[in-house]
């Protein structure tokens, strides 16, 4: 089954003459995702890559009434109009690709997307992955072999190792889902741990986590009622983040959400940690004998 | 409510507005203390801050002031003073889309006047306010090393640390992990580059040199997991870099992703043609875990820090093996295929002829 998008799920692209969006576009298609319409206004009618363009989201769901999900390659600047557009169509999966969009704007996205029961994913994603199913976004099918353990991580770039870590131990992935690199984004690790936690696919979940805002602290308390084993795995534990200029960070957590403290309010509550790549698939094993 | 600068004047409060990373809504903070850490006064001292919450878009309203005010514990006149100094700064908090904003305010007379008011604006929200521009003061930079500094001026992001071991890991959401991954092994990280997207001859040449002209490493740790690039580019344009610095220096390198079968014939046919450069050079790829590419780094720069030669096994084997019978294939590690790594051994992609470091934590 996977989470968020199947092999029978259909996608449209928002931004797609943009030239990442032409690009990705042409990498999901060669995936086998059923990419049915781009969307970018004054195009209508035109073609990428196969792809009939319609002017409006609407537009192309009065084309593709089966429409769930849309992955939005577009300037920051535009990126509130393009994803409002996709929650007021009710499109079930949002993945926000574009980096630096102003915070005030994902609070607001976010918050629209939830009041409906929407998943919106970034930004500054590289989306979502079923492997050997479907693709929605950036990620590198190289990275992935299906299996049966969910991943999900701010980063995108890290859950290439884990799978590959995975991979050499004899496990795939049943999907694997990036949130977004920033401190705020339009999705928390619980509203993903939920989806697999109700998907027969998948048997074990590796959430990943790395340094800043509040994410992995505010899912403790989900997983800790969890049936399905979970490992997590936290990068920056040794990184001095403070000689590091990240994103600005609101000065009023506490304890600071310093890589260190986190694993510590994850083995505070009896979830296993991994210390390093190889130990997630040992810990997996031992949870998944339990 | 008026400003003032008398430093004399008595405090008599702090008001925060912020965005909580906890529940992604608006937070207003106010307390009867000089607060300098917020969060550590929530977490240590609850009692002493009043707080609300509001959603992303929502006005503060007049009650939200002074309900704030009397929950700190302020009395009625200064409730009044303060609901307006609430509105207000939720207004501007809002309008100005900024990240956060705190004031400090002091006792004049027989009012509140604020001693203290700073905003952190959106660097990515700055297009919809470029009035605000030419008011941005840049954030105070941190004291930056001369190599730090150095590879800024050539846009590269860098960080200088205390060890021997020097890492270029593709972006910095896996140098995180790769300096996290180094120290738990034994290792002791010289520094990390974020060194992530498209490599360019000068940009590579750039970050390495980064890294080996630093009189401290011993060692180059580096990473590359092509998922939205080809890690073949990647290979000629290090091949091409190690054939011209021709460095002294042990370089692991590990490289993952699009075609990186044809990023390992690269290497193996460079090693066969480069036998002496290229001596120095260990390879790996997907099959074998990064965390054991990060163990040869990190057993390597442990021989060296004991002053022991990490070649002087391998090339005392190699003086003393007799002639081999001519090969088919070129005699490197790379040539094996990609089989599966043994786990917890970290030389699936050695060279024959190589014994590599030893030991390791």
């Amino acid at each position: 089954m996977a989470i968020l998008v199947t092999g029978s799920t259909e996608v449209m692209v928002q931004g797609i003459i943009t030239t990442p969006g032409r690009t990705y576009t042409k990498l999901m298609l060669e995936y086998g995702t059923k990419v049915v319409g781009g969307v970018d206004p004054g195009r209508g009618g035109e073609e990428v890559h196969g792809v009939p363009l319609y002017n409006t989201v609407r537009e192309c769901q009065e084309h593709h009434p089966d429409v769930k999900a849309s992955a939005i390659w577009v300037p920051a600047k535009h990126a509130r109009d393009a994803v409002m557009e996709s929650v007021h169509a009710g499109i079930r999966v949002i993945v926000l690709t574009t980096q630096g969009v102003p915070v005030h704007d994902i609070l607001m996205m976010r918050r629209k997307a939830w009041e409906k029961g929407l998943t919106l994913l970034g930004g500054n994603t590289l989306g979502v992955i079923s492997p050997g199913r479907s693709l929605l976004g950036m990620l590198p099918k190289v990275a992935f072999k299906p299996g049966h353990i969910g991943i999900v991580a701010r980063s995108g770039i890290m859950t290439y190792y884990i799978a590959n870590t995975l991979d050499l131990t004899g496990h795939g992935v049943s999907t694997n889902v990036v949130l977004g690199g920033d401190v705020f984004t339009g999705c928390t690790y619980e509203e993903i741990l939920r989806k697999f936690e109700d998907d027969p696919d998948t048997h074990a979940v590796v959430l990943a986590g790395q340094p800043g805002g509040a994410h992995e602290e505010n899912a403790v308390g989900f997983i800790k009622n969890m049936k399905k084993p979970v490992v997590a795995y936290i990068t920056g534990v040794h990184f001095p983040l403070e000689r590091w200029e990240g994103p600005c960070v609101p000065p009023v957590q506490y304890p600071k959400p310093t890589g260190a403290n986190k694993v510590a309010a994850f083995r505070d509550a009896g979830i296993p940690v991994a210390d390093t790549l190889m130990d997630i698939p040992r810990l997996l094993k031992k949870a998944m004998r339990k | 409510m008026a400003f003032t600068d008398d430093a004399a004047a008595e405090p008599a409060g702090s008001l925060m507005v912020s965005v909580d990373p906890a529940s992604h809504k608006i937070m207003i903070l106010l307390s009867k203390k000089a607060v300098d850490d917020w969060g550590e006064m929530a977490a240590q001292s609850p009692r002493e801050i009043a707080r609300e919450f509001l959603e992303p878009g929502e006005h503060a309203h007049g009650h939200t002031g002074r309900e704030l005010s009397r929950r700190a514990g302020f009395n009625g006149a200064d409730q009044g003073r303060l609901q307006k100094l609430v509105l207000g700064t939720h207004r501007i908090f809002s309008e100005t889309e900024c990240i956060w904003a705190r004031l400090r305010f002091s006792r004049l007379k027989d009012t509140l006047a604020v001693t203290r008011a700073e905003f952190e604006l959106d660097d990515s929200a700055l297009f919809r306010h470029p009035e605000l521009k030419s008011a941005v003061e840049p954030p105070p930079e941190r004291p930056l090393t001369e190599r730090e500094r150095s590879a800024r001026s050539s846009g590269i992001e860098y960080l200088d640390l205390d060890g021997d071991l020097g890492i270029l890991p593709g972006g910095i959401g896996f140098g995180m992990a790769a300096v996290d991954i180094v120290t738990n092994t034994g290792g002791f990280p010289a520094g990390v580059i974020d060194s992530g997207g498209e490599a360019t001859p000068g940009r590579l040449k750039t970050m390495m040199d980064l890294i080996l002209d630093n009189p401290k490493v011993t060692v180059a740790f580096c990473c590359r997991y092509a998922g939205l690039t080809h890690a073949d580019a990647w290979a000629k344009l290090m091949i091409q870099y190690l054939l011209e610095k021709r460095t002294p220096k042990p370089v692991v390198l590990r490289v993952a992703g699009n075609e990186e079968e044809q990023a390992r014939k690269l290497f193996e046919d460079a090693a066969a043609a480069n036998p002496e450069t290229f001596k120095r050079v260990w390879t790996f790829f997907s099959n074998t875990p990064a965390d054991n590419a990060a163990r040869e780094a990190v057993a390597l720069s442990e021989m060296i820090r004991k002053g022991e030669d990490p070649f002087a096994e391998a090339e005392a084997a190699e003086a003393k093996k007799p002639e081999a019978p001519p090969q088919p294939a070129p005699p490197t590690a790379a040539s094996d295929g990609p089989k599966p790594a043994p786990a917890g051994n970290g030389n699936g992609n050695r060279k024959p002829g190589t014994n590599g470091p030893k030991g390791g934590p």
